[in-house]
């Protein structure tokens, strides 16, 4: 769940909006290429090109270039493996610059230029936001990932390739329960979408759910890094534990202070905490739990067959960013041999039929309410120095199989 | 509600570090440095850098970002600032450019520390200063809070006198009163920019490093949050006097805090730039600006 990027003039994005409809209700044929001759067709071009707009640049750019890097293992896995055929798949990677006007221009260009058959959709709410309408009136598919607010998935076109925070969230709740928690403190991020609607509704709802009490919540600013207000007031109204959905640069002024205060209760928070956001505090956070969909240490087959690809390109360690770009360039993939067509609507029946189905990949066994992905999630754990998947999520899934991507 | 005071009051001298050098270069050689955010983080990510490598105690950790902040600032003034105001006549024409300067090269530093941290937080876990927490009637306060208020009102303090009293200070606030008058009673205006962006710098890396150790890391945008609170810090209290500067630094962050305990925290940035809106209602100058004289 990355940070928001402050949008100061939500006109100006919708004013792009509009003109890129325009440009792309009157764009001319010429810019055509292999995806679009095949239109119609029935039958997949030599490329089908895709294009990724997604942040290279800016406050979240680790996001962005994550989720490209899943998305570049997995286009060489899938051509390698000519999962598609004689059909080899291509991407162009845009840069949002962490900026939703351009991230709405560029979803604009991409729209106007026929060769491209599918977006795949930035990482930020924000952006998620400003691009989804510009693509569902112009009827081409995008795949987000992340982006887990509101607004993003909007119509028959728009699908997220990641569970939203609030349904996996339950994963923090069940922990918060074992802990014996039984009055607990929020603090949330006003002004990002995703973190507001965790803070205002689903933990509250789950609290409810699981017997405890929310008895402080304070909503701060994206720009906030001094906590010693929101943190006094968690601690005076009783709270035995306290959930933190911020973004991610304020986890740490945000824990500091609590541990400066002397609390001493379980924390936890959501996947924005993850990626080596908590490792400043070093021995300091031992203990932060945080709920995400994906974790490396995870021992099913298709996490690990994901892991092994994804060091072998980057000789790194995947995040949960990146797994989820990986699986949502697979599901493109899915999309295109099941429409058999480079067409964007015959791609969007695809991607439809795929999303009914489900499917196994690098988050384990994925299955979609509507355009919207689900999974279990996982709870990870900050031990001090390294990010712990927890005890009970390192087993594979039963029923899973060998092979995380069908051959062709 | 004295939890709540000391919070305000610790928040209010970390803006008051970082508006303080801001402050000194507007309101005495008319340079408004949009490059002092970044000076500020970069500071404190020098700071780490070295304490990757060997491990400090306090003193030393801040004046790793203390140097850093000083050579950067004096850096951008030789580099940048200087050229633009030998090749412009007009003053005005010279500081819009200054301040667009300012903007372009505030990205480079930001840039570095984007691709050195992965866009990640930095700490300065290498420091051997341990924070330790204070209970006193039920009150809590940690050794680096105390440190800051202490640090911040001595320095916004001196500062003040020192502009008032000293031969320098009073220098600088005739360049700020005008240049051309000023040069000509034998005041050496290229020296005193050198030393006041230097001196200005070397703040923001006191306030980049000491913030860093308080808050537990920067993240490399968070010097853009503070250029904001500077700003609006000074306008309050009135261009050129660091009393001035002080005394809005404080407002801001008791209204903030007061704001965030009490309501949501939804409405902190509007109602604390409402607050400062209704005092400019009533003084444009700001509380202590001066109407007659344009700076200080």
């Amino acid at each position: 769940m990355p940070q928001s990027i402050p949008h100061r003039r939500g006109w100006i994005v919708a004013a792009i909006a509009v003109a890129a409809l325009t440009l792309s209700a009157c764009g001319s044929s010429s810019s055509e290429s292999s995806s679009s001759t095949s239109a119609g067709a029935a039958a997949l071009p030599a490329t089908v090109n895709l294009v990724a707009i997604r942040d290279q640049s800016g406050p979240i750019a680790n996001y962005g270039k994550a989720a490209d890097q899943g998305t570049q293992v997995a286009i060489k896995e899938i051509n390698d493996a000519k999962f598609l055929g004689a059909t080899t798949l291509a991407v162009d990677y845009q840069d949002t610059t962490g900026v939703a006007q351009t991230a709405a221009s560029l979803t604009s260009q991409a729209v106007a230029d026929k060769q491209y058959s599918v977006i795949l959709g930035p990482v930020s709410s924000d952006q998620a936001v400003a691009v989804a309408p510009i693509a569902q009136r112009a009827q081409m598919p995008v795949v987000f990932t992340q982006s887990g607010s509101n607004g993003v998935v909007i119509g028959d076109y728009t699908f997220r390739a990641t569970p939203p925070q609030s349904t996996i969230f339950a994963r923090t709740t069940e922990y918060l329960e074992s802990q014996g928690v039984k009055k607990l403190a929020v603090i949330y991020t006003a002004g990002n979408p995703t973190n507001e609607q965790l803070g205002t509704e689903t933990i509250p709802a789950l609290a409810e759910k699981h017997g405890y009490e929310v008895v402080s919540s304070s909503s701060v600013t994206t720009s906030t890094l001094d906590f010693n207000a929101p943190v006094t007031k968690a601690i005076e109204s009783g709270a035995d534990g306290i959930a933190l959905i911020l973004n991610g640069p304020q986890f740490v002024p945000a824990i500091t202070a609590l541990k400066q205060n002397n609390f001493e209760g379980p924390i936890v928070t959501g996947s924005a905490a993850g990626n080596g956001v908590l490792a400043p505090l070093g021995a300091d956070g031992a203990g932060i739990v945080y709920t995400s969909d994906f974790n490396p240490q995870l021992q099913t087959e298709s996490a690990k067959h994901f892991v092994g690809l994804y060091n072998d390109m980057f000789s790194e360690t995947p995040t949960n960013l990146a797994a989820e770009g990986y699986d949502a360039t697979w599901m493109v993939a899915r999309a295109l041999k099941e429409a058999n067509s480079a067409d964007r609507s015959a791609v969007q029946q695809g991607l439809t039929a795929v999303a009914k189905a489900g499917f196994t990949g690098a988050l384990g066994e994925i299955t979609f309410e509507g355009n919207d992905e689900r999974t279990d999630g996982v709870l990870t754990e900050w031990d001090g120095t390294k990010e712990v998947l927890l005890t009970g999520d390192a087993t594979s899934s039963a029923g899973e199989t060998a092979t995380t991507q069908p051959s062709s | 509600m004295t939890q709540v005071m000391i919070n305000a009051i610790t928040l209010g001298s970390i803006y008051t570090l970082f508006a303080l050098g801001m402050s000194l270069t507007w309101g005495s050689i008319g340079i408004l440095n949009f490059a002092h955010g970044s000076i500020f983080m970069f500071s404190a990510y020098t700071a780490h850098l070295v304490l990757e490598s060997v491990s400090l105690p306090l003193i030393p950790t801040l004046f790793v970002g203390i140097a850093a902040g000083a050579v950067m600032s004096l850096l951008v003034q030789v580099l940048a600032f200087q050229p633009i105001l030998r090749r412009n006549k007009d003053p005005q024409r010279a500081e819009l450019q200054i301040l667009i300067a300012g903007i372009g090269i505030a990205g480079v530093p930001l840039a570095l520390a984007q691709k050195g941290t992965n866009n990640n937080p930095f700490g300065l876990g290498g420091t051997s200063f341990d924070i330790e927490t204070y209970v006193f009637a039920g009150f809590r306060i940690s050794n680096i809070q105390i440190i800051i208020i202490l640090v911040g009102l001595v320095l916004g303090l001196g500062m003040t006198m020192w502009l008032r009293r000293s031969g320098t200070g009073l220098a600088l606030r005739g360049i700020g009163v005008d240049a051309e008058v000023a040069s000509l009673m034998g005041v050496n205006r290229k020296v005193l920019s050198l030393g006041t962006m230097t001196f200005a710098g070397a703040l923001a890396g006191l306030a980049g490093t000491m913030l860093t150790l308080y808050l537990g890391a920067l993240a490399p945008e968070s010097g853009d949050t503070f250029m904001l609170k500077a700003f609006a810090a000074i306008i309050l209290g009135g261009v050129g006097s660091m009393m001035g500067a002080m005394i809005g630094s404080y407002i801001i962050a008791i209204t903030e805090t007061i704001m965030l305990t009490y309501t949501s925290g939804t409405w902190v940035e509007a109602v604390s730039f409402a607050v400062i809106f209704l005092v400019l209602l009533v003084r444009p100058q700001g509380i202590l600006g001066r109407k007659v004289v344009r700076r200080t």
